[in-house]
């Protein structure tokens, strides 16, 4: 499987709008483990949310940070034109918290750092959640055209989306889901629990663990898809060479059809009164509001029983028009959120067990001012999870993490 | 904003199909054409009607799905846009909007606003790769390629796969799709393996699957959103030529 993320839990992302988790889902449901699942990474520089219309966020790379200095206002509720707010009155906080890394501080406390202000009040734009990602001292230093150069294309971009021009005036920014580092649990040769079935590159949680940096995604495909899989998977096909191609008519393939045609035909005949995608907004918003930026056990046990009560609210209540022999996007987009609603509590679960702040993971009760605290005698593992049904609680196997050669130590950013 | 939306319903590739009127106000300036969609598309559940089907995934311009045909233009009159980074403020308010899918016979309807383009994939599968050895990576300064070669390169892969070049041609051509494809891979150290039998194989399929001949019109370079140039269709018909002589 190379199925990809399960960012679009989150309903909102940069997610293309077709990812979705169903085939990894799937595969959990039917014995392979999922690990990690809480850990995601919310990505710094995103364009911020207009309005309740939005359906997703458009990523403004990470190579704007080079030259972009990021500020809010020093005051709160300071609605001036960010033009008319002099320097001393600006507070570039993260040039202030870290200073050795500045702007280019890594992803995931760029990310708090940016909520930690709009928490505070001091956010811009209409909603207030955003900061400024401002390149007057880049064109300044550099001229125009180098930095049109360098990053002429987001610009274009940027003003394509936002009808401002980012010359003249600062980018609005603010977090957004980006990248899944979960997913299904691989052995070194990429195959999951289930003997067999190989899950490459998003779609499982090796290689990057609580905290994926710049372009290390790219890394993964090219690493699990170049330079593993080629090397690993015939060792199991070896083995396979005389299995003959199994007909369609095996008692597995029979048994998934009727599955799948027992869901859609649950799916239709439920003719609710809410649609698919008011399921999937809600859903996103708990998962956002409690598995998101920063999560506390009281929020997660809160949330927990909310997907739940979503999930059962969603069997009763949705409705999905048109039929079940066609081309019907509407039933499509319905069986992908039943599969969200499962994977959101377990998201959840896996977030309500990590009692310790690592990389995307940040647990408001384990911090050092701020900063994230690790439990590495405690949670230096992987978290492997069992599905074992809905009614219950998933069963965790840990995979030990072992470092022979390097010393844990913790990375300061200040 | 208020608009009046004309759009193509069509239940499958064989039945008949019709432009049917609706209409939809509180659309913000800020929505992009799409999230209209989705607003209409909510509303039209909510009343017991079948969804718009359409085609979209990254809606951020770069995956090629989107394909709706705007007001008689592919991607509609924004230039170098796609359908997706089409906001309502490119449009006037109380305007009518038609919105129709991309029309190309090798392009049949799936149902709606969505088309079949696997053609393109056929065609891609024809040769629009090229083979490398796997194993130890080679030093990167060992071929080195010229800047003027490498922009060109990158100019011709912006190309997206969208379709509406063919879309937007009087002839339904696939000719700009195929040149971006060929072009990009010719320019570069890494094409030069497959060179000749790529421009051939790909022209051939584009033939078999039903695209019209090109009679340089250029429709396909003004509609492009990736501003692919037509200088490419020249660099193709030198490579087809040459490859065709030097086989």
């Amino acid at each position: 499987m190379a199925t990809g993320g399960y960012g679009n839990v989150f309903f909102l992302s940069t997610n293309a709008m077709g990812c979705n988790v169903t085939a990894a889902w799937k595969a959990h449901r039917n014995g392979a483990y999922f690990a990690n699942p809480c850990y995601t990474q919310i990505h710094p520089t995103c364009i911020p949310v207009t309005g309740d219309y939005q359906s997703k966020l458009t990523l403004m790379s990470e190579s704007l940070r080079n030259d972009g200095r990021v500020w809010v206002p020093k005051a709160k509720g300071d609605n001036r034109r960010p033009q008319d707010i002099p320097d001393e009155e600006r507070d570039y906080y993260l040039e202030r918290k870290y200073p050795s890394f500045g702007n280019l501080a890594p992803r995931d406390i760029a990310s708090r750092a940016a909520k930690e202000v709009c928490d505070e009040g001091r956010g811009v734009g209409a909603s207030g959640l955003a900061v400024y990602l401002d390149f007057a001292d880049a064109i300044n230093r550099l001229g125009k055209d180098v930095v049109e150069a360098r990053y002429g294309n987001l610009f274009d971009m940027y003003k394509h989306i936002t009808n401002e021009n980012p010359y003249e005036v600062p980018m609005r920014i603010y977090p957004a889901v980006h990248y899944t580092m979960g997913g299904l649990w691989v052995d070194y040769n990429l195959m999951t629990s289930v003997p067999g079935l190989y899950a490459t590159g998003e779609c499982n949680f090796s290689d990057h663990g609580a905290n994926r940096l710049g372009a290390s995604a790219l890394m993964q495909g090219l690493a699990d898809g170049y330079f593993v899989l080629p090397y690993t998977i015939g060792n199991y096909l070896a083995d396979e060479i005389f299995t003959k191609a199994i007909p369609t008519d095996h008692p597995a393939f029979v048994e998934a059809e009727k599955k799948a045609e027992e869901r859609y035909t649950k799916l239709l005949s439920i003719q609710g009164t809410r649609t698919v995608d008011d399921f999937h907004k809600v859903l996103g918003r708990i998962i956002w509001d409690y598995c998101g930026m920063a999560r506390t056990a009281e929020g997660l046990t809160k949330a927990r029983q909310m997907v739940r009560e979503l999930r059962e609210e969603f069997w009763k209540d949705v409705k999905v028009t048109g039929g079940m022999h066609e081309f019907n996007v509407d039933l499509d987009k319905a069986n992908r959120v039943a599969d969200f609603l499962e994977l959101g509590e377990l998201m959840i679960v896996d977030a309500l067990n990590r009692n310790e702040s690592c990389g995307g993971h940040f647990r408001v009760e384990y911090q050092d001012e701020g900063e994230a605290k690790r439990d590495d005698e405690n949670y230096a593992y992987v978290a492997a999870w069992e599905f074992t049904g809905l009614e219950g609680d998933p069963v965790l196997h840990k995979e030990e993490l072992k470092f022979e050669n390097i010393k844990l130590a913790v990375r300061s950013y200040k | 904003m208020k608009f009046n939306l004309k759009i193509w319903r069509q239940k499958n590739a064989n039945a008949p199909g019709k432009l049917v009127d609706y209409k939809i106000d509180n659309v913000s300036e800020d929505m992009s054409l799409l999230e209209m969609m989705d607003v209409l598309n909510e509303d039209l559940v909510r009343k017991n009607e079948e969804p718009v089907a359409f085609d979209h995934d990254c809606r951020e311009g770069i995956c090629g799905m989107c394909s709706m045909y705007i007001n008689g233009r592919a991607h509609g009159p924004v230039k170098a846009s796609t359908t997706c980074q089409l906001y309502m403020r490119n449009f006037t308010d109380g305007e009518t909007i038609t919105i129709e899918p991309f029309r190309a016979a090798a392009f049949p309807v799936i149902r709606d606003l969505a088309v079949t383009r696997s053609a393109f994939d056929r065609i891609i599968a024809k040769g629009g790769f090229v083979s490398v050895s796997t194993g130890k990576a080679q030093d990167a300064n060992n071929l080195p390629v010229p800047k003027e070669d490498a922009d060109k390169a990158m100019d011709a892969a912006a190309c997206i796969g969208c379709g509406a070049c063919a879309a937007a041609c009087p002839n339904a051509s696939a000719m700009l799709f195929v040149s971006a494809k060929v072009a990009h891979l010719s320019l570069l150290p890494q094409g030069q393996v497959e060179r000749k039998e790529r421009a051939l194989a790909m022209i051939n399929q584009m033939d078999e699957e039903g695209f019209g001949s090109c009679t340089n019109i250029g429709a396909c370079e003004a509609e492009c959103p990736k501003e692919i140039s037509l200088e490419n269709i020249a660099r193709l018909n030198r490579e087809y030529i040459y490859a065709t002589v030097a086989k």
